[in-house]
This record gives structure tokens, C-alpha cells and sequence, in this order.
């Protein structure tokens, strides 16, 4: 993916976190994560990117 | 603001000078018409004068202080507006004291997440950006208009109104003196972001408020890292902010950071806390030496424009015009490049050498290039401080995930300061007047700044007078160009070899040609041109159209 292709996917994300609300935004994003899981098919991939997106978070193992 | 004790121009390391008011029996006695007045001489002013003087016009510049501005504000010159210092004769100076930079690196929580390096190459004669304080640089344009004839300064004159005649505008001033009026054909308004004279004349710029509000302070300290910029995102002496941190000459550091929506401005002003939060972020850089407070202020991130930059014969320029955020360092950028093309429109009217429809073309040029600061500096303003729930959410994903996937760290890149294309203007051609122009495959477009070669000496842009250029690289074609030309077409041309690090930058054939404007922005471009295609469509951006 391409800075500008990054950067809209940035964009839409965070236009429509704010468009559900925040109370919705960890549900929201849940089902993103499904939805691209199911897209991607790799389960390997998909665990690594699970721990990858859990590295540098406060309280984290 | 200056610590307690020192006066507004009380500076650590810079002597303001003091300018008295005109000699009142002198102005009294003089009762020439000025082509043009400049009410403010501020950097914006005193280019847009010495863009006029290159042209051989005449203009008086009015200022209400007796002095430059206080404090070093604007520090940022990007490589366009060194270009324009060139071509004003004073670039000099600025190329002695500044202080060249191309690399930035951004902190996430005291962790380097991303290096990133602004284009530069041994094509290139200027750096991507320099660092100076705004005194130096008004310094360095003053020295510069004072030793041009062409150029009459007068201080702690305060202009108090503008009337438009037929022909010319009368001014009223007032100086310590008393008041008089004084006659213009063009006044250009560099007055600044508070412009009495956009007031007077009815004129509000429209936009958006940001709520973001930002502390600049500078301390000197003997502080050993190089010229580079540094961004601390979410550091610990301003969890969740940001912290932006610029070396400047004279071992002045530039310490920028944004006040949460719960501090009061009028506090946070406050010496004390200025020097809390200060010595706070000098822990995060791990600096333990000792350092001296300069100055500081406060501003806001807006984006607000006048619809029309033009009033008569009256056009705003710089701030008066324009305020934008200072993220993409787009102010004082912005404003000299809207001096440097009303300087030469208006230079080339004035003159003669071009048709007064030129000046219509400085709203569509330089307000199109204001619009597209406001929409890369937005999204500059999201990364650096997101002011909703999911915009934060995804800048914090994002510096989070970049601490071990360096792609995300790039969506922290500035990407900043490039000269705007103008595609939208009547001063460069349309498709329909380039035949060929489509068939390029590279090279600048159409509008946008020319692209610097190192040629076997100097450079191109040292080929390129203050004159419309014809780029070309065929001996036949460059003389029937010549020989298409009268007296009274300004249009050089320079023949370069074919094939040539010119030719290959512009992917140009033998035949091909490119139309260079004294502002070194391209107005047109053949692949195979012809001699009366290109003496036409100078003839067209110069508002002269007449036949070949």
C-alpha cells in the first residue's frame, strides 16, 4: 500500500470512528478486524498480527 | 513576551535598531505620485518593494513602528523562498547565517518511531528549508531595500486610510509630524494579520477557528544536536501533547508546544509556567546544561482567507491576505511568495510590459495556493493534535504500532512545503494553446515551480534573468524564436545541449521548448514546438495578444 493509499485508510477510519460515537468505536473496530480476517484467510498471519497490534500497549505483557 | 525585567526588544543576542519618523519639512516639500505604496515593512512588505525595484518601480513602504518585529516568530524558510531572496538581490546574507536542515525525527513516548529526510540531491542549489529567526530576516530585507534607491522607508508612519480615485489612490498618513495624504497608483497591504487596512475597507477573511492553541518559547543553551527537527509525541513533560523542537542560529532553540483545552492562555503565558513546561521538555531531550529564556507567545491553528485578495487597486498580501496554521511552515512562506507575484505583476504593468488583466491573475494564483496550505496543514493538524475521539484514536494507533512497524511511523511525516501549482490561472496557457503539451512524460507541469539542474557551471536557474525564459535545446528553433520577437516582447532564450541533464529533467526532445515566467514557474510547454506557438503564448500570459 502507497503513503496516500495508507493515509485515506487513515482517514476513513477515524471519520468513521467519530461518526459511531466513541462508546461504539471498540465494537466497531472488533468487527473490522473480523471482517479483514476473513478477507485475509491466513490464520498464521492473522495471529501475528494480533500480537504485533498488542506490542508497546501500557499494562502489556 | 520577554522575562520580567527586559523590554519587548530587549534581546539575549540581537540589537534592534531604532528608525526615526521621515523628516517632516522633506516629505512636506515632496509631492510626488508613487507608482506604488506598501503599508507595512514587515518581510512580506519589504519583498514585495524589492520585487517592485527589480522591475526599476518606484515605491514608498510605511511602517507604524520604529523598529522590526519583536521576537523571532516565523524561523522556517523553505528552498522557494530562497529562491525569491535570490532573485531580490538578498539572498546573501541568509545564506551566511541560516542554518540548512533536511532531516526530521519524530518520539513517540521517548522512542525514535521514524527518520524521515526531505527530497535534496546534487541538483539541487538551495536546501530543503533553513532556520532563521524573523528579525534576521527583516534585518537582512531592510539592509537590502534601504541600499536601493528605488525604495522610500518611512517609519512610525501609521496609514489611517485608503480612497480610491480613477487613476490613483490617495493615503492618509500619520506620523509624529502630524497627518498628510500622500497619491498611489497601487497600494499593497502587508500589513499583517490584524490588516487595518482589510478593516477600513470592509474586508473579513472567512474560515475556520481551530480550537488548538500553541506555546512558542526560545531559550538559548549550548545545546549539542545538530539542525535537526525533532516532534515528541505524548512525552512526559506534556502527556498526550506534542512537542516540536528547531535549532536556530545563535544557539537559540525553538521549544513549540499545544495547551490543553482545560489551560488558560492567560496562564500559560505566565513566565513561570513558560519556564516550567520548558525545563520539563529539556528532561524528555535530557539536556541538563544551563539555558536563558528569550521569548515566547501564543497562537492559534487557524485557516482563513479573504475571497478576494484584490480590492481596487488595492491587493492584500501575507497575512492580511491569509492566516494559516503553522504546521507545513506555510506563513511567512506563503507570504513572500504572494509578495515575489504581485511584485513582478505588477512590476511588468506598471512597466508596460504586460497587460493590467496580469493582476487578475494573483487571486487565482496565490489564494488557490492558500486553499491547499489550509487542506495539508488540517491534516497536519490531525496527526500533530487530533481534536476528536476517533481522529486521536487512530494518531495513537498509529505512533503505538510504528514503535515496531516502521510503515506507521510514515504517517508522521510532514511531507511539507512545496511550491503550489498554479493550473488554474489565466497567466499560464490552457491545454488548447500547447498542442503537444500532453505528450510529455515527464518534467515539470504546466504552472508548477521549474525543477533546478546542475549544469557543467552554476545552475539553470542562474540562466534564467528577470525576463520570461524560453527553455529550448535546437539552435534553428531558438533562432526562429528570436527572430518571431519584437522590441517589445521581454523574452529570452536559452539554448542547452540535447542531450543533457536539462533535457532529461524536463523530458524534452530536440524540439521541445518550456515557457519560464520571471517567477521561474512554467506557464506553458511544447514537446515539438513551434517558434510563433511559443512568442504567442507569451504574448497571451503577458495580456499583449497580439498576432506573430
Amino acid at each position: 500500500m502507497n503513503h496516500s493509499a495508507l493515509e485515506d485508510v487513515y482517514a476513513a477510519l477515524a471519520l468513521k470512528i467519530d461518526e459511531l460515537g466513541p462508546e461504539n468505536s471498540e465494537l466497531f473496530l472488533a468487527k473490522l478486524a473480523l471482517l479483514l480476517a476473513q478477507k485475509n484467510g491466513d490464520v498464521d498471519e492473522i495471529r501475528q498480527c494480533i500480537n504485533d497490534a498488542a506490542l508497546s500497549i501500557d499494562g502489556a505483557a | 513576551m520577554r522575562p520580567a525585567g527586559r523590554g519587548e526588544t530587549d534581546s539575549l543576542y540581537f540589537n534592534y535598531p531604532h528608525f526615526e519618523a521621515p523628516d517632516a519639512d522633506a516629505r512636506n516639500t515632496q509631492k510626488e505620485v508613487f507608482p506604488v505604496a506598501i503599508v507595512g515593512a514587515g518581510p512580506i512588505g519589504m519583498t514585495a518593494a524589492l520585487a517592485l525595484a527589480k522591475e526599476g518601480v518606484r515605491s514608498v513602504v510605511f511602517d507604524n513602528k520604529a523598529t522590526f518585529n519583536d521576537g523571532s516568530r516565523a524561523i522556517c524558510i523553505a528552498k522557494p523562498s530562497y529562491y525569491i531572496m535570490e532573485q531580490i538581490g538578498a539572498i546573501a546574507p541568509f545564506l551566511e547565517k541560516s542554518l540548512p536542515w533536511t532531516i526530521g525525527r519524530s518520539f513517540y513516548r521517548g522512542k525514535q518511531i521514524l527518520e524521515f529526510q526531505m527530497p535534496d540531491g546534487p541538483d539541487e542549489k538551495f536546501r530543503p528549508m533553513y532556520n532563521l529567526q524573523q528579525q534576521y530576516i527583516e534585518q537582512y530585507l531592510w539592509e537590502a531595500a534601504n541600499a536601493s534607491e528605488l525604495i522610500e522607508l518611512r517609519w512610525q508612519s501609521e496609514v489611517s486610510g485608503v480612497t480610491d480615485g480613477a487613476k490613483d489612490t490617495q493615503l492618509t498618513v500619520k506620523d509624529t509630524a502630524g497627518e498628510y495624504t500622500l497619491t498611489a497608483h497601487w497600494v499593497l497591504a502587508c500589513d499583517g494579520a490584524r490588516s487595518p487596512i482589510r478593516t477600513f475597507r470592509g474586508h473579513r477573511l472567512h474560515g475556520e477557528n481551530f480550537e488548538g492553541r500553541y506555546v512558542i518559547a526560545d531559550i538559548q543553551m549550548a545545546h549539542d544536536y545538530p539542525t535537526i527537527r525533532r516532534a515528541l509525541f505524548d512525552p512526559s513533560s506534556r502527556p498526550g501533547g506534542t512537542v516540536l523542537i528547531h535549532k536556530e542560529p545563535d544557539n537559540i532553540w525553538r521549544i513549540d508546544y499545544q495547551l490543553k483545552d482545560d489551560e488558560s492562555r492567560d496562564e500559560a503565558l505566565l513566565e513561570e509556567n513558560v519556564r516550567n513546561s520548558v525545563a520539563a521538555v529539556l528532561r524528555d531531550i535530557d539536556y541538563q546544561g544551563s539555558w536563558e529564556l528569550e521569548w515566547w507567545s501564543v497562537y492559534s491553528a487557524n485557516t482563513l482567507a479573504l475571497d478576494d485578495y484584490r480590492d481596487g487597486r488595492v491587493f492584500f498580501v501575507g497575512d492580511s491576505a491569509h492566516i494559516v496554521p503553522i504546521f507545513g511552515v506555510r506563513g511567512l512562506n506563503n507570504g513572500l511568495a504572494d509578495a515575489a507575484n504581485i511584485g513582478w505583476k505588477l512590476g511588468w504593468v506598471v512597466n508596460g510590459k504586460a497587460g493590467a488583466e496580469l493582476l487578475d491573475s494573483y487571486t487565482p494564483e496565490r489564494r488557490g495556493a492558500t486553499l491547499d496550505v489550509f487542506a495539508n496543514a488540517t491534516k497536519s493538524a490531525r496527526f500533530m493534535t487530533p481534536n476528536t475521539h476517533g481522529w486521536k484514536l487512530m494518531r495513537d494507533a498509529a505512533l503505538s504500532l510504528a514503535l515496531t512497524h516502521p510503515f506507521a511511523g510514515e504517517l508522521a511525516n510532514p511531507r511539507q512545503m512545496t511550491a503550489f501549482t498554479y493550473t488554474a490561472s489565466p497567466a499560464v496557457l490552457p491545454p488548447s494553446e500547447q498542442s503537444s503539451e500532453s505528450a510529455f512524460t515527464g518534467g515539470p507541469d504546466v504552472g508548477a515551480l521549474f525543477s533546478e539542474v546542475r549544469l557543467p557551471s552554476g545552475f539553470l536557474s542562474d540562466q534564467l534573468g528577470q525576463n520570461f525564459t524560453v527553455l529550448c535545446f535546437d539552435e534553428t528553433l531558438a533562432k526562429q524564436i528570436e527572430d518571431a520577437c519584437n522590441d517589445a516582447d521581454y523574452l529570452n532564450v536559452l539554448l542547452l545541449p540535447h542531450p543533457s541533464g536539462t533535457s532529461e529533467k524536463y523530458s524534452a526532445n530536440k524540439c521541445s521548448a518550456y515557457l519560464i515566467r520571471p517567477d521561474k514557474h512554467i506557464a506553458g510547454r511544447w514537446l515539438e514546438a513551434c517558434a510563433s506557438e511559443v512568442v504567442s503564448g507569451y504574448r497571451r500570459v503577458t495580456f499583449r495578444d497580439i498576432t506573430v
